[in-house]
């Protein structure tokens, strides 16, 4: 299994902050580092643009990979999108993970980019193969529902051929199947327990073998948010303020679907969180709670949420070196922090 | 005299080596760094380090201190405005407020309209209508928008960038529509590379007094000028060595030149070119060729593209050492006289 981290933000937003705990963590031994896309949220949770914050983190960094999850397809032009991460992959020398996603969870990012949300779908197969072609193609062009193209060449190429990794943010049935047919690695979600994910990755193994693609050569990848301290008490004492916060007022897409899935707002109890989906505590429950997840899922990449944006830089530092120094070795025998 | 330095890209550098060039500019202390955007042009090793000036903008952000990183520049109506002033926002907070914008109305041929399905028509009022937009969201306060091209509803765009109201704007145009649309608002102009030095001098003057006839201090307007510049040991070798990158030059299609030369294209030639355009000799000859230009012209920013197409990396290097040690420290000195 290999980790990742995935960044939300850092309270006060400073890109410089994140830069710096994506740079730690590449010295710990992270294998990678995922950006999310959101758009209309203000500080501290910035992403309107990852493929630019890729791009500083590009510089910053040496061997670690540079994923998103993902950009929205369906929001921006396919050729922009093609040539910006083809420009990351020259730039970080072949590091990039390429991840897409169908829709923003938000309706007003379809509204304000005119792109309605019952298009979504369509517009997003068009965009894949439009930016495959772009990048694997001397030159073509595409005549769609929703874009068409006259003969371009673009470039540049991405410096990995054929092209790099593509994953499909898979947090519905729909996108779990169609990343299964597609034979498209995968980013399972964040506020499932570790059933549920236990159940998509079944689900995302077995569509994959019925299309005729090999699971073995699949990526499936898992997201948690993470909290590390030096005991149980410490951390829920640091952690639960901060991430009610999050899931309560400054990520209204997350909150959604867990008003939606847990059946009103009153059922938003860190409790609750605390059961299914995120883990916090000292380095050992952290351990067991993720052999738990490894467990139920045979994932091959961990997901660490470990700067959701409501946390105190410091505090997400200090999580971060604990993870490194107490969890990572005891997920990944072979990891050896710098 | 500010100066800059024009990222052209070179066929035979990589990307390391264009980092290597950005970062000397920086620790040379250059005023600038100047990107632009080009979509589907490779050069010779297939490379394009430019349809996506953001992330480069970024990436350079990212190993840099102190220099400023221009766009020269965006081409607005390609791209929707919100995206835009995203990203434009986000790499003037990940360089700490370094960013300039520059803003064009088309790219160098019509592919660029029917690849992104814009139709030619439009480009100017989507020119007009994306900046609009783009500074609304750059303010970061709730706004709406409801134009010809783009409604957007009540959003309030995130990040906001570092500098206020936002990055500073350049305009980048020849038509007198697009002058006179910059004149009006007191925008900076980004002077092409390729304009012999008398229409350098007719253009500065010509915006000067559409600046002056909208009110504005043209003074307090800025209007960098491109140049290519190459310092060699002597002029002769550096004559020589910039042979082929001319030629190159001189390859382009007539209309292309005569879009680059105006009133002098006529006359087009290799002498013409060196005596008018490039800035090309010893350390001595370039600082005088600059001095000229700061006096008579009134230029009191040059953006210089040292790697210019065909130009190998070390020699680009080269020229940029004996342009610090030999040309740098005149034109400062040069403006410190002209300030005293």
């Amino acid at each position: 299994m290999r980790l990742g981290s995935f960044v939300m933000g850092t309270r006060g937003g400073g890109y410089e902050a994140i830069l710096d705990q994506v740079v730690r963590s590449e010295e710990l031994g992270f294998d990678t580092v995922v950006l999310a896309e959101r758009h209309f949220r203000h500080a501290p949770l910035l992403y309107p643009s990852p493929l630019a914050v890729a791009g500083a983190i590009a510089a910053r960094t040496q061997r670690m990979r540079i994923g998103t999850a993902g950009r929205i397809l369906s929001l921006d032009h396919p050729i922009h999108v093609a040539e910006a991460a083809a420009t990351l992959d020259v730039l970080s020398d072949g590091r990039v993970d390429f991840g897409v996603t169908r829709a923003s969870l938000d309706e007003e990012a379809h509204v304000a980019f005119s792109s309605p949300h019952e298009q979504s779908r369509g517009r997003f197969e068009e965009a894949l193969e439009i930016i495959l072609r772009a990048w694997t193609e001397d030159s073509f062009s595409f005549e769609g529902e929703h874009f068409s193209v006259p003969e371009v060449s673009v470039f540049p190429k991405p410096v990995q051929r054929p092209h790099p990794p593509l994953y499909v943010v898979a947090v519905s049935p729909e996108r779990l199947a169609f990343a299964s047919r597609e034979g498209i690695n995968a980013y399972i979600g964040a506020i499932r327990t570790p059933d549920e994910l236990g159940e998509a990755a079944r689900s995302y193994r077995h569509g994959l073998s019925a299309a005729g693609h090999d699971p073995g050569e699949k990526t499936l990848s898992v997201n948690r948010f993470i909290y590390v301290s030096d005991d149980d008490r410490c951390a829920r004492e640091e952690f639960e303020q901060p991430f009610l916060e999050l899931m309560h007022e400054r990520a209204p897409d997350l909150k959604g679907a867990l008003v939606a899935k847990y059946g009103g707002v009153e059922e938003l109890t860190f409790e609750r969180f605390l059961a299914d989906f995120c883990i916090c505590g000292g380095p050992d429950t952290v351990v067991r709670r993720l052999h738990e997840v490894s467990g139920a899922t045979a994932c091959d990449y961990l997901l660490a949420t470990l700067n959701f944006a409501t946390l105190d830089h410091d505090l997400c530092l200090r999580s971060m070196e604990l993870f490194g120094a107490e969890v990572m070795p005891a997920l990944v025998p072979a990891a050896a922090p710098a | 005299m500010r100066l800059g330095f024009y990222v052209t890209g070179s066929g035979t550098c990589d990307h390391r080596d264009l980092l290597c060039q950005v970062e000397r500019a920086d620790e040379a202390g250059f005023d600038s760094v100047w990107l632009r955007e080009r979509h589907f042009h490779r050069d010779h090793q297939g490379r394009n380090f430019f349809s996506a000036p953001m992330v480069v903008a970024a990436w350079i952000a990212a190993r840099t201190r102190k220099v400023r990183i221009g766009l020269g520049a965006r081409i607005l109506p390609l791209d929707h405005p919100v995206h835009l002033a995203e990203d434009a926002a986000t790499v003037d907070v990940i360089s700490g407020g370094r960013l300039d914008v520059g803003i064009a109305r088309i790219g160098e041929n019509q592919l660029y309209e029917g690849a992104f399905a814009r139709d030619p028509a439009e480009a100017r009022s989507r020119f007009y209508e994306a900046l609009e937009v783009m500074e609304l969201a750059w303010t970061g306060e709730p706004f709406s928008h409801s134009g010809k091209h783009y409604r957007v509803p009540e959003v309030a765009v995130a990040p906001r960038p570092v500098q206020r109201p936002g990055p500073p704007v350049y305009l980048v145009g020849i038509s007198e529509r697009t002058l006179d649309f910059g004149a009006e608002r007191g925008l900076p102009l980004l002077l092409a590379g390729a304009q012999p030095e008398a229409e350098v001098e007719r253009t500065i003057q010509d915006y000067r007094s559409r600046l002056d006839a909208a009110g504005h201090d043209a003074d307090a307007v800025p209007m960098p000028l491109n140049r290519f510049v190459y310092v060699g040991e002597t002029t002769e070798q550096a004559r020589a060595e910039l042979g082929p990158a001319i030629a190159d030059f001189l390859d382009r299609p007539a209309s292309v030149i005569r879009d680059f030369l105006g009133s002098r294209a006529a006359d087009v030639g290799e002498e013409m070119l060196l005596d008018e355009v490039f800035i090309c000799g010893d350390a001595d000859h370039c600082a005088e060729r600059l001095e000229r230009l700061s006096g008579s012209a009134g230029v009191r920013e040059v953006l210089c593209t040292f790697n210019y197409f065909t130009l190998p990396h070390d020699r680009c290097l080269a020229s940029m050492e004996r342009f610090v040690e030999g040309v740098q420290p005149s034109l400062q000195s040069a403006v410190a006289v002209a300030e005293r």
